[in-house]
């Protein structure tokens, strides 16, 4: 089965303001050994998350795993400061979508700890690509 | 201290409401101190220029009305912060004349502390000139004219001013702008309770029941601090407060994931450990806390840098939208003809906000209705409705290759189709200010009602 996207190893993917001036993402990883995995894999990388954003990697402000809540924590500098003009995400709460669209690329079959809905969620990956939001160039 | 501190965040915002029994059932815990947060930067940099309230005044005075009651009934001191939202004078004084209301028409004798939190220009200019000022991650570098130019600056109060108004013996107290948690923490560490333990709690109660499972902002939440743990107690029967969510709450809104910094100091929670119990409530133990090497307060400034005008209108021709672009070009040439190059003379910005559409190798995909939102910055008001206007009609009949539907391009949303939305403001100071004394910048003044 193919790589998975980052939504589906996740109970919360999230975004919002970290003050004014920065954004900052969370995610939290259902499972034990999907949580290893993402901590060990280099997919959550500055390089990686600035290709995804479209942003210079100076502007990955950091990048924390934090184990008691098997979550990732990923703060960026905003593009535009909260409601400056030009901003068309005052509380930040909607960027998450190119952090939830990461392929996680498979390392052995012992990863997925416990059962998911892959079909389920594909197919909302599917009704998200199809509507434009996923990533262009990644297979399903 | 005494066995336990208990606190009551009954939501967590003023004016966001929350089930009466909630809050009831909190007061049968007896809370030492009913904590309220009326603010935060997240509506963004308008209300604290503008010095409004991004919240309603009937739904604030509902909340402050119900909570005033409980707090008198249980003879707990009321602590709302950041007053009217942004937390500055006329902000205060809106929550001021609100509770001046509440008190006539309930017939309460209340001792009431008003703290102060906004800065004039002068000492933020003297603190910048004398090295006090450094900017928080993301934010620009400061001078004097940015300083000059801010509409309204307000500086984040650490727990200490309020310890001060607490120790006044007062009912209620209406801060400007403050730190979530000192809202929640003062009382606690007034009392002598765990520094790192009182900061941690606020942290997590500071959005009410958003912490406890199913999470909710418009419920209420009691942390109970105790020597060497905290308990997490959602008062509404259908929550409970599980380890994810709570661990989950202590890192949101927050840079960085396992260190909460205040104006005091730095709690580590990246040890901490979290307990449920067997009747849903949560004990929280082994936060620590490090002094900071110098105390500092954020200072946020909002400075105006035009008018807005805004018009808003479906697309729904397939044709049309595949030539948007064009159509935009059309209408920003037209503008130009008659309002000068936007970056000649008096300045002005047009920017679409165009959802729905997307192009794929140089193809346009439409498979819904396409929203388009004209965004027009000027410099006065009518400048920026007038350009909005010419922009909205030039696209409205615009004309592009293959054109069939001559009868207009925009399905236009309302009658009148612009809106003069008014001032734009942008955050231009986010920075901290290193302080000798904490109280100083945050004058106290006591009132009898």
């Amino acid at each position: 089965m193919s790589d998975p996207f980052l939504y589906e190893l996740a109970d919360i993917v999230r975004s919002k303001n970290a003050g004014p001036f920065l954004v900052t993402l969370d995610v939290f990883i259902r499972g034990e050994a999907d949580y290893a995995h993402v901590k060990s894999s280099e997919v959550i990388t500055k390089a990686a998350i600035a290709a995804a954003y479209g942003i210079d990697e100076d502007h990955v402000v950091g990048i924390y795993f934090w184990d008691p809540a098997r979550a990732v924590k990923i703060t960026l500098r905003r593009a535009v400061s909260s409601g400056a003009a030009g901003d068309d995400d005052v509380y930040g709460a909607a960027m998450h979508m190119p952090l939830m669209n990461l392929v996680i690329s498979e390392n052995g079959a012992s990863r997925r700890a416990e059962p998911t809905e892959p079909g389920l969620a594909r197919a909302a990956g599917e009704a998200a690509r199809a509507r434009g939001d996923g990533p262009t160039d990644a297979a399903p | 201290m005494a066995d336990e501190i208990r606190v009551l965040a009954p939501n967590a915002l003023l004016g966001y409401g929350f089930p009466l029994e909630s809050l009831e059932a909190g007061l049968r815990e007896r809370p030492h101190v009913i904590g309220a947060d009326g603010g935060s930067t997240d509506p963004g940099p308008y209300y604290l220029g503008s010095g409004t309230s991004f919240t309603g005044r009937e739904s604030v005075k509902r909340d402050l009305g119900h909570l005033l009651r409980g707090a008198k009934a249980v003879e707990a001191p009321l602590i709302v912060g950041s007053c009217g939202g942004a937390g500055g004078e006329p902000h205060l004084a809106w929550v001021y004349e609100i509770l001046r209301e509440l008190a006539a028409e309930q017939q309460l004798a209340l001792r009431v502390a008003l703290i102060h939190a906004e800065q004039d220009a002068a000492t933020v200019a003297a603190a910048h000139r004398a090295g006090k000022l450094s900017p928080l991650s993301g934010a620009p570098e400061l001078d004097q004219q940015t300083i000059e130019d801010c509409s309204r600056i307000v500086a984040q109060m650490g727990y200490e001013p309020i310890n001060a108004a607490l120790s006044e013996g007062v009912d209620v107290i209406l801060a400007g702008r403050a730190c979530d948690v000192s809202v929640y923490a003062a009382l606690p560490i007034l009392r002598g309770a765990d520094i790192a333990l009182s900061i941690h709690a606020a942290k997590i109660i500071e959005c009410g029941a958003y912490c406890a499972t199913p999470g909710s902002a418009t419920d209420s939440i009691i942390a109970k601090i105790c020597d060497d743990h905290f308990v997490l107690k959602a008062t509404n029967p259908a929550r409970t407060v599980k380890a994810p969510s709570a661990a989950a709450h202590s890192l949101y809104e927050q840079q960085h994931p396992s260190r909460l910094v205040e104006p005091v100091g730095v709690v580590d929670v990246g040890a901490a450990e979290f307990r449920e119990q067997p009747d849903g409530s949560l004990r929280v133990s082994g936060s620590r806390f490090t002094p900071a090497a110098n105390y500092t307060v954020k200072l946020e400034g909002a400075r105006r840098v035009g008018f807005r005008a805004v018009t808003v209108a479906g697309i729904r021709d397939p044709f049309a939208a595949a030539n948007l672009e064009g159509c935009l070009a059309g209408a920003r040439s037209r503008v130009e003809d008659a309002f000068g190059k936007p970056d000649q003379g008096a300045p002005y910005e047009i920017r679409p906000h165009v959802y729905g559409l997307k192009t794929n190798g140089g193809r346009t995909l439409v498979d819904a209705d396409v929203c388009l939102v004209l965004d027009v910055i000027a410099d006065t008001q009518e400048r920026a409705s007038e350009i909005c206007s010419l922009a909205r009609s030039t696209l409205l009949h615009h004309d592009y290759p293959g054109r069939i539907s001559v009868g207009g391009n925009l399905a236009l949303l309302f009658s009148p189709h612009d809106v003069a939305w008014g001032p734009v403001y942008e955050f231009a100071i986010y920075h901290v200010w290193e302080l000798d004394d904490p109280l100083a910048p945050f004058p106290i003044e006591y009132v009898q009602l």
